[in-house]
């Protein structure tokens, strides 16, 4: 184990204790604004403490806006991405890890390519798709333009991941007579669940985020999304940043969560490709 | 029959399962690219019905305004100061992390905060923080005595492009330092007694143990996060809409600006294809410096 003297200790402490309050100060200003009398949040010089609470903000912003609606919006639109894609992914990334046939380079190439695509590129002409398919203003034709880009992610994680499982035990289960499919059910599908839970979550939280698409094909306020919703207030007539800053609190608290309680998936995702060795 | 059925499908699965998938891409984007292709060089309009072919116009055009060749430089600048801060400040932080300290859970958790934010909510957040009249930040730097009065931020063209840079470094440095301190706790320890016994100094340590391990994962979010930065819309567009006076007009918003509030889809389809040509030369170098395509997938 290798020793650090004191003065080094001082000296990675300070740096981490900066480097932290870089990172979590505009979260607690965040809170803190939104959680005060509304004089407070216009105060010149501002009070970087407060101790008479006010949840005003909050009140305004659950019962003048559609603020509940758009959160049942975002969490259908995220949770049925999120399985479709973790699903349909799953099944790729194991033909792509395991099975051979022709044509295959060109497929995982082509996954990777579609990777990259700019979704500034896609916007226009899924917009003229999806009317001419009837699905514009309409959920299930987000979710779909959602796995552009969540799809092909999630693809090259997966297979990235598939290959880490050693091939022994499909082997060993193969020669016992079961089918293929069997073997991705019964034995992979359970061994990559780290893997799975790290697409699910990359999927999720995309498609709870996303912005330019949920703003371009949705225009009724009854279909939007949050990340929407809260965009069309600060543009709105009342332009209230306190309203906006409790809106914001709410809409971060679940991805927080997500992130507090299951980064080691995330990292497990994205490291699954690099650390193989 | 069944049995046939299960035979047909058990020889087949390979090709089965990718069909659900790739059938929703190719759906959703191939035909929405080759759409692209096809408009980037004739004069549609998002109104006006009937157009023409105008061959290479649309490029030639574009290649011409002064906007598309501030909005590219912009580009680079904004994408690669973004990823050079982020690398610097996760490098450090995780280094420091991986060292057997106490509280070090504390610190990571603290420091992955930001990667938590949607979008949308940190430029609008940012907003609140850099406000001139109400903002925090301008608070903070007069007391200090570091400026005498409070800054327009966003504002002001000689501000603007270093305040959203900061805003997309404050969001990405956590990924970077997530990922390298995954890199960094894969090492061997074995390989940091080698370099002891060998008497390597820290920096000898630094360049050949720890570089070479963590060389990988490194190029994987180097890919990932320039991919991302490059083709980032929502946070600069919701910052500072481009402006003021272009100095954040940066390819995406620029191709929007052209197609949804001028209507132009051929050009807009164009500035959209030039920004992926980019895109393809980006990642095919990189691909290459780090050898990733081929551990991962040249053993297959």
């Amino acid at each position: 184990m290798e020793k650090i003297n004191i003065n080094e200790k001082i000296f990675y402490y300070i740096l981490l204790g900066l480097f932290s309050i870089f990172s979590i100060f505009p979260l607690y200003w965040m809170v803190a604004s939104s959680i005060r009398p509304y004089t407070e949040v216009y105060q010149t010089p501002p009070l970087l403490f407060t101790t008479n609470l006010d949840f005003s903000a909050y009140k305004t912003v659950l019962t003048l806006t559609p603020f509940i609606k758009m959160f049942w919006n975002s969490l259908y639109i995220s949770i049925v991405t999120t399985i479709i894609c973790t699903i349909f992914s799953a099944m790729a990334g194991h033909s792509l890890a395991r099975m051979k046939f022709k044509g295959k380079k060109l497929i995982t190439r082509g996954v990777l390519v579609a990777y990259i695509f700019p979704q500034i590129l896609l916007v226009l002409p899924l917009y003229v798709l999806l009317v001419n398919f009837g699905l514009g203003n309409s959920h299930f034709g987000l979710i779909l333009t959602y796995m552009t880009f969540s799809f092909p992610f999630c693809v090259w994680m997966l297979t990235a991941y598939f290959l880490t499982i050693p091939e022994d035990l499909e082997e060993a289960a193969y020669i016992d007579g079961a089918s293929k499919f069997r073997v991705f059910t019964t034995i992979i599908l359970p061994l990559s669940k780290p893997g799975l839970a790290a697409a699910a979550i990359f999927t999720f939280i995309h498609a709870w985020n996303e912005f330019l698409y949920a703003l371009v094909f949705l225009n009724s306020d009854s279909k939007a999304t949050l990340a929407v919703g809260i965009y069309r207030l600060m543009g709105g007539e009342i332009f209230d940043w306190q309203a906006i800053l409790a809106s914001s609190t709410m809409m971060v608290f679940p991805i927080l969560i997500i992130y507090l309680f299951l980064q080691k998936y995330i990292v497990t995702g994205l490291t699954a490709g690099a650390t193989k060795g | 029959m069944l049995r046939k059925i299960n035979l047909f499908v058990d020889k087949h699965l390979g090709i089965i399962f990718l069909i659900p998938g790739l059938s929703v891409i190719v759906f959703i984007l191939a035909y929405p690219v080759i759409t692209n292709i096809y408009l980037s060089f004739t004069n549609k309009h998002l109104i006006y019905r009937g157009y023409k072919f105008v061959g290479f116009e649309n490029y030639l055009m574009i290649l011409k305004e002064d906007i598309f060749t501030t909005a590219l430089y912009n580009t680079f600048f904004f994408t690669f100061t973004s990823i050079v801060l982020q690398f610097l400040i996760g490098l450090i932080t995780a280094l420091i992390l991986n060292k057997p300290l106490k509280g070090m859970i504390f610190f990571r958790l603290a420091l992955i905060i930001p990667y938590a934010f949607p979008p949308i909510i940190i430029a609008l957040l940012w907003k609140w923080l850099l406000s001139k009249m109400y903002g925090i930040y301008n608070f903070f730097l007069m007391n200090i005595n570091l400026i005498e009065q409070p800054i327009p931020w966003l504002g002001h063209p000689d501000f603007s492009m270093s305040a959203a840079v900061m805003v997309n470094v404050w969001f990405g440095f956590p990924l970077f330092t997530l990922g390298i301190l995954a890199g960094l706790q894969s090492i061997p320890s074995e390989q940091y007694e080698v370099a002891r016994i060998e008497g390597a100094n820290w920096y000898q340590t630094f360049w050949y143990v720890t570089l070479p391990n963590i060389l990988t994962i490194v190029g994987i979010i180097i890919i990932l996060r320039t991919i991302w930065v490059f083709n980032t819309f929502d946070l600069v567009y919701v910052l500072t809409g481009g402006g003021p006076i272009n100095s954040t007009m940066t390819l995406p918003i620029y191709s929007y600006l052209v197609g949804w509030k001028s209507g132009l889809l051929g050009e807009t389809a164009a500035v959209a294809i030039f920004l992926f040509l980019i895109l393809i030369v980006f990642t095919f170098f990189y691909f290459r410096l780090f050898k990733i395509d081929e551990d991962q997938y040249g053993k297959n």
